[in-house]
């Protein structure tokens, strides 16, 4: 309790200086959910950065103006664990027009809807929430998307010199959650899916990115680990990741036992 | 503690909300291992290292720790530590535009000692080379390259930061990138100072930083801990702009310690504009390196500055401070330049800048030698002077122009510009308020060049060109250009006005003052083209008449208001000078500026001796190539006069000479104006002709008759000066030469610069109104320059010309051999050292005068030449003789004076020079072509010697003159006349005396025999009178004194016991003369008459004494007693005329003719 409550005077004191949030349109409540697409690109050898983009496809004008994606920050350290050299990156970015409702991003799957006619686009690979997977001259590499994994970002214990899944205060964590959902808004001739199957309308069970508390400002904390190569030289220079922004979500989560960042 | 780290985390989100920029981390949790302790040993170095990383900016950074290149072999394992390299990432800060890079290592102490607190201190690096090089700027980094293998720039490497490794946190959501607590924080004072870093071969420690990333955990022998290097890197608007391989050189420790230290920047405070005291006062301690060590010269004290690894990176404050160490310099130990110093003392303000003193010299620790010095800071000028109070005390180095040398020979000093600044008026009309901007921006646009020391002449003064001391073979001419580098300070030169300011200087050295010969002495002016070359040229105050002393270079004397040599050395330098500077000019007509007002001497005239040692063969002058306008009689009242000479092969003098003074209009105040002359000069080869007009008005510096200066640019005395130009245009109209001539040149210095009122008046011509035919030129632009004054550049002096003559000119010049060079190298001695005196001086043309001369060439128009013969008026002989004696007859010399193509009457007249006796005179008047007698006679009182006089006949304008040269010798010497008295005494037989008679002792001193035959010898009593009694007259026998030799005179008898004289030459009659034994009086008289006293002429010799009422000179021999005579000084010999300095009281000791002779030297 003490703990508690100390943390909200702080935060009380802190708010004086943070600027007045711009008002948003409300997102669309138990709309079908936007589809984004995160890239982080540079891996490798270069020049590190991300990118986030609204599949726009079949959207309405009210969907794309509900969110808007700010990038705070790109993160990468490498680090060997169990003798395996990992490459971590973590994308923070912010969302805005959330509203004060609740918002999960989940990773989603694309895949060609056969009962349309020609090929959706764009498709995520084999199942994956990874699409364009690219070496640095351009090349598709999707045999990279066994190579990674979504989830918790990751940090480097300077102290013990281990690798460490983390919670920051106030950012996104990747969770367990069980939501209803409408359905992804996805791209015309395409069909939304995740590991579990077909992401439609009714209770979503699975891993999603949840963000935190009810701002209509919130972080969102994409990690992805990439298992490295013995030549760092080919390894991929892009991937995307596909994201279906739910809202309401989620009806129910379960927290992972992470430890937690503390401020200071 | 959970509830700590929320408290602290609660407390770094406010800072960062009231300080949003601050970048430097901060980690309370940091430790600090250990403080400062007393008998602290020197922290030892475990090695030196380079964190080497590539990738930087992308998402796999490989790094790695290494030995410095050069230092040992390239290994993992350096010396006791033994790094692994465990991970390597980055974050960044979109937002801010940071990348924080941080690279974590395993570290194990491999050494055989236990480590307490490893710690990893950043150095700066200097020197180096391309296979090895130094750290970028003030920072550790090296290396740093783009992903394409180009270096980043030095201005964006300088921007790497070390760091404690950070992370990302969310305050109400917003991001925040605060250290992170588990990294290796960067710790700040540490106690390093001291620490002692070996770099390889080639490179130089520049700085050792007082941070460091510091490990709390101790390491005994194997054990190993983690280590993480942080950089922050600022992001370029493109990646391929962004820092993608570095070096960090680091030197490792082990728990140096903590030291609490007031950086430089703090001691000088910030100052965003103008000048600002310290923020502080009273005890400081600071470290820094010594960039300029002043101790042993006048300023007694240090440069300091802190290494720029150190530096806060403000740059509103200063990184350099002035370390005073007593009036002595002793409360400074002995230092040297790169020697790493902490110094305890107090601070204050001197002179606005400000200071440390320390009380002691144990206050002033040397902790390492060798440190680079920090990179000198680029100023770029103009640089207003509100802005330079922020590199007080800091290296700077700076480019310019030379626009200023004035203070070079006194004060060691000279001022840098952007360019040679233009006197105001030169390029602007006169205003107030223009001249009071313009003012006020001046001091924005030059810095002073300062060598270091306040002390004035100094020797040897090292700025010349090419690093070089400066020497009459290597100047320093105004606009040539500079480069710099010293510190930056704020004083004066030493003394008060006369070119010192009170302003920011850069002290530097002859090694870091590099002046290029940008503008290079021109041996002979720029061609000017044409068939005649006409100029003009200041010849700073030519003056045959000396200041101090005169040993005969010149027959004029010295007078203390004369302004030109002070002495012939210096006379001799000057026209030597002048000299050169005119026959390289090669004029066919010169106006001369400076000239000693002294044409009444005629021959022995200062212009005469110019002209003489210009055509003098001995030294490169041709006989007769010159000659020059004689107007006889000084021309005003100055002491000095404007004058023309020509060459009479080229031109001929035509019309007579013309004299502007207030006669022809009361305007032209020829008190304040020197008159102006004017001549009109008809080519020899065509006929052609121009009327040359030398003027010369009045100066800026005083008021004429309360013509004060308005302040707008024009300085004093304006009005006199426009009034001036009014009426030289009206006069020149007059054609007052007696020869009509359009074609005309007014040159000389006018006192005014270009676009000031007179210079405008005289473009306007005789009618005032611009845009008629009357209307003058000036053949020289506002781009011109001649002069310099208070640093700025203009032309004083002036050709303007008729349009007429205009459309003859070929080519102009100013041959700027005078204002560019220092002053210190014209012809003056004085506050030279003997070697200076040398060094300095060249017989040539450079700084011959301070103003530059002016030439023009012309083409003139063919013309009939004027045929009518030209009056003349001829003296002759140019030289007679006459020998005189003393009271003899009179010698006449016989001159004649004739008028040519003119008729009238002569006058004569006669002059003494050089302060000769008025013994010559001549008729008042003489008909032409007759004969007359200059009559020599000298009466008695002339003092014999050689004297010179100048005869001058004149007839209206026409003079000449001729030089009498007078012997007088000295009077045919009359019998006696080196017969003098020796020796008196009158206590003859009173108690005690030795002697029992009074006695008067002659004696002979000159060379040649002397006979007395009619002479005698006269007493009086002190208050009586001279008589012809027995009592008091005693007749002398004819004896031929020999030289050398004495004659006694026995004048009376006491009745004491004591013994008799010698044998008298001469013996009293009757009674005798009596004397008294104290006080009287006696004389040697040429004949046998009483005289009437001291004054007859018949007296050869006289001594008063005691209390006579009569002596010779300023008093009295000594009274006289029973056992003491007056004898003559010298053994006799002494003759000055004066009997208080020529006797001496002592023993009688009576010689008589058989005496030993004694001949005088």
């Amino acid at each position: 309790m003490k703990r508690t409550l100390l943390t909200l005077a702080l935060m009380a004191a802190l708010a004086a200086c943070t600027p007045a949030p711009v008002p948003v349109p409300e997102p669309t409540p138990n709309g079908t959910a936007p589809i984004v697409a995160l890239t982080i690109n540079g891996m490798g050898t270069k020049v590190l950065g991300s990118s986030l983009t609204v599949l726009r496809s079949g959207l309405t004008a009210q969907d794309a103006a509900a969110l808007t994606f700010t990038l705070d920050s790109v993160q990468t350290f490498t680090a060997t664990v169990n003798g395996q050299d990992t490459r971590h990156f973590h994308a923070a970015y912010r969302v805005s027009g959330a509203g004060s409702a609740p918002l999960a991003f989940v990773p989603v799957s694309l895949s060609d809807d056969s009962a349309s006619a020609g090929e959706g686009t764009p498709l995520t690979i084999d199942g994956t929430p990874y699409s364009l997977i690219r070496l640095f001259d351009g090349t598709s590499a999707p045999a990279y998307a066994s190579a990674l994994s979504l989830g918790q970002p990751k940090t480097f214990n300077a102290a013990t010199g281990t690798t460490e899944d983390v919670t920051i205060p106030g950012a996104s964590v990747y969770n367990d959650v069980s939501l209803m959902t409408s359905g992804a808004n996805r791209p015309a001739g395409t069909l939304a899916g995740y590991p579990a199957g077909t992401l439609a309308a009714g209770t979503y069970t699975g891993k999603a990115f949840v963000t935190q508390g009810s701002s209509d400002t919130r972080p969102l904390n994409v990690g992805l680990t990439l298992s490295r190569t013995a030549n760092p030289g080919a390894e991929p220079f892009s991937v995307t990741v596909l994201l279906a922004a739910v809202q309401p979500a989620p009806t129910t989560a379960v927290p992972l036992s992470l430890p937690s960042r503390s401020q200071h | 503690m959970p509830t700590k780290r929320f408290i602290l985390a609660g407390l770094l989100a406010l800072t960062a909300c009231g300080q949003p920029g601050a970048q430097t981390p901060s980690n309370p949790t940091a430790s600090q291992p250990s403080t400062n302790q007393p008998g602290r040993a020197t922290p030892a170095n475990l090695g030196t290292y380079e964190l080497r990383v590539t990738g930087a900016n992308s998402a796999t950074p490989t790094i790695s720790v290494q030995a410095v290149k050069g230092l040992q072999p390239q290994a993992t394992a350096v010396s006791e530590l033994l790094y692994t390299p465990l991970s390597a990432g980055t974050l960044t800060d979109e937002a801010g535009r940071v990348r924080y890079l941080r690279a974590s290592f395993r570290v194990k102490n491999t050494g055989s000692a236990a480590l307490t607190a490893p710690t990893f201190v950043p150095v700066d690096t200097a020197g180096g080379d391309a296979g090895n090089p130094a750290t970028v700027s003030s920072t550790p980094f090296r290396d740093v390259k783009r992903f394409d293998g180009s270096p980043v720039p030095d201005t964006r490497a300088a921007q790497l930061k070390a760091d404690t490794g950070r992370e990302l946190t969310y305050v109400s959501g917003v991001p925040t990138f605060a250290p992170d607590p588990k990294a290796t924080p960067l710790v700040t004072d540490l106690n390093t100072g001291d620490l002692q870093v070996t770099l390889p071969a080639g490179l130089q420690v520049a700085g050792v930083a007082h941070q460091g990333w510091q490990s709390s955990a101790s390491l005994a022998p194997g054990a190993e801990t983690v280590v993480t290097f942080a950089t922050q890197i600022p992001m370029a608007a493109t990646a391929a702009e962004d820092p993608y391989a570095f070096s960090l050189v680091f030197s490792a420790t082990d728990n140096p310690g903590s030291l609490s230290l007031t950086n430089i920047g703090a001691v000088q405070g910030s100052t965003p504009s103008g000048n600002a005291p310290s923020p502080l006062s009273g005890a400081v301690t600071v470290e820094g390196v010594v960039t300029s060590n002043l101790v042993a010269g006048t300023l007694k004290g240090f440069f300091v500055q802190e290494e720029g690894i150190d530096a806060d990176n403000d740059a509103q404050t200063s990184d350099g401070v002035f370390i005073y160490c007593g009036s002595t310099g002793g409360n400074c130990p002995t230092l040297t330049t790169g020697d790493r110093v902490r110094v305890t003392g107090t601070v204050s303000e001197f002179v606005t800048a400000t200071q440390i003193s320390p009380a002691s010299a144990t206050a002033v620790s040397v902790l390492a030698s060798g440190t680079a010095l920090p990179d000198a800071q680029t100023l770029t000028l103009p640089l207003p002077v509100t802005e330079r109070e922020r590199f007080e005390g800091m290296l700077v180095t700076v480019s310019g122009t030379v626009t200023n040398n004035f203070t070079l020979g006194r004060g060691g000093s000279f001022d840098l510009a952007d360019e040679r600044l233009p006197t105001f008026s030169q390029t602007n009309a006169p205003s107030v308020s223009g001249l009071a901007a313009y003012t006020a921006d001046l001091p924005n646009r030059f810095i002073r060049i300062d060598d270091g020391t306040r002390a004035q002449n100094p020797n040897p003064l090292i700025f010349g060109r090419g690093n070089q001391p400066l020497s009459a073979a290597n100047t320093l001419r105004g606009g040539d250009t500079a480069t710099a580098t010293g510190v930056l300070t704020y004083s004066n030169d030493g003394w008060t006005g006369s070119g010192s300011l009170d302003t920011y200087r850069i002290h530097t050295s002859a090694a870091s003052t590099t002046i290029t010969a940008t503008n290079p002495r021109l041996p002979v002016p720029e061609a000017v083209g044409g068939t005649l070359r006409v100029g003009s040229m200041n010849v700073l105050n030519f003056f045959t008449t000396l200041v101090t002393t005169n040993t005969g270079c010149t027959p004029n004397g010295v007078s203390s208001a004369a302004r030109g040599a002070n002495n012939c050395d210096e006379f001799l330098r000057q026209r030597a000078k002048t000299v050169d500077a005119i026959r390289k000019l090669n004029p066919d007509v010169l106006g001369i500026l400076e000239m000693q007002n002294d044409y009444a001497r005629g021959a022995n005239s200062s212009l005469a001796n110019l002209v003489n040692a210009l055509n003098d063969p001995a030294t490169g002058g041709t006989a007769g190539a010159y000659a020059y306008i004689n107007s006889a009689a000084n021309i005003g009242t100055d002491a000095i006069t404007v004058a023309m000479l020509y060459k009479p092969a080229a031109v001929t003098p035509v019309g007579n000479l013309a004299i502007l003074d207030s006669s022809f209009d009361p305007a032209y105040i020829d008190t304040c104006n020197r008159p102006t002359l004017a001549q009109t000069f008809q080519s020899n080869a065509n006929g052609g002709r121009l009327t040359a007009v030398m003027a010369h008005l009045k100066s800026k510096g005083s008021a004429c008759a309360g013509d004060a200066d308005l302040l707008d640019g024009q300085g004093a005395s304006n009005a006199t000066r426009l009034a001036a130009a009014d009426v030289i245009t009206r006069w020149l109209e007059t054609n007052p030469t007696g020869i009509t001539e359009s074609d005309r040149i007014l040159l000389g210095d006018l006192n005014a610069y270009r676009m000031e009122d007179p210079i405008m008046r005289l473009m306007r011509g005789a009618d005032n109104a611009a845009g008629n035919a009357d209307d003058l030129v000036s053949v020289f632009g506002p781009e011109s320059y001649s002069y310099q004054f208070d640093g700025t550049w203009g032309s004083l002096d002036h050709a303007i010309v008729s349009q007429s003559l205009n459309a003859q000119l070929t080519g102009k010049t100013k041959w700027h051999i005078n204002s560019d060079e220092p002053v210190i190298l014209d012809y003056n001695t004085e506050f030279k050292s003997a070697d200076q005196q040398a060094s300095f001086f060249a017989p040539d043309a450079f700084r011959s005068s301070d103003h530059d001369p002016v030439l023009v060439g012309l083409n003139l128009t063919a013309d009939a030449p004027i045929t009518t013969p030209i009056a003349s008026l001829t003296l002759t002989p140019e030289a007679g003789s006459a020998t005189v004696t003393v009271g003899g007859g009179t010698v006449t010399q016989s001159f004649t004076a004739s008028n040519v193509n003119a008729s009238g009457p002569i006058t004569l007249g006669v002059t003494p020079v050089n302060g000769a006796p008025a013994i010559v005179s001549v008729p008042a008047t003489v008909a032409s072509g007759a004969a007359f007698n200059a009559t020599v006679s000298a009466p008695a009182g002339t003092a014999p010697g050689s004297y010179q006089y100048t005869i001058t006949a004149r007839n209206g304008a026409l003079s000449d003159s001729s030089t009498l040269n007078v012997t007088v010798n000295p009077a045919a010497a009359v019998a006696g006349g080196s017969l003098v008295i020796r020796q008196v005494f009158g206590g003859g037989g009173n108690t005690g005396a030795p002697f029992v008679s009074d006695f008067v002792e002659l004696f002979n001193r000159s060379n040649q025999p002397v006979n007395t035959a009619g002479m005698s010898v006269q007493y009086a009593s002190a208050a009586g009178n001279f008589s012809s009694a027995a009592t008091a007259f005693l007749a002398l026998p004819s004896f031929t004194v020999q030289p050398g030799q004495s004659f006694l005179i026995r004048m009376s008898d006491g009745t004491g016991a004591a013994a008799a004289l010698p044998t008298p030459d001469a013996n009293f009659t009757g009674t005798g003369i009596a004397m008294s034994g104290t006080n009287g009086k006696v004389a040697l008289v040429a004949d046998a008459t009483a005289i009437t006293g001291l004054a007859d002429p018949d007296v050869l010799d006289f001594v008063g004494y005691g209390s006579a009422n009569a002596f010779e000179g300023s008093g009295a021999a000594p009274a006289l007693g029973n056992t003491t005579a007056a004898n003559r000084a010298g053994n006799g010999c002494t003759d000055a005329n004066n009997n208080a300095s020529d006797f001496a009281t002592a023993a009688p000791t009576p010689r008589n003719s058989t005496s030993p002779v004694t001949p005088c030297p």
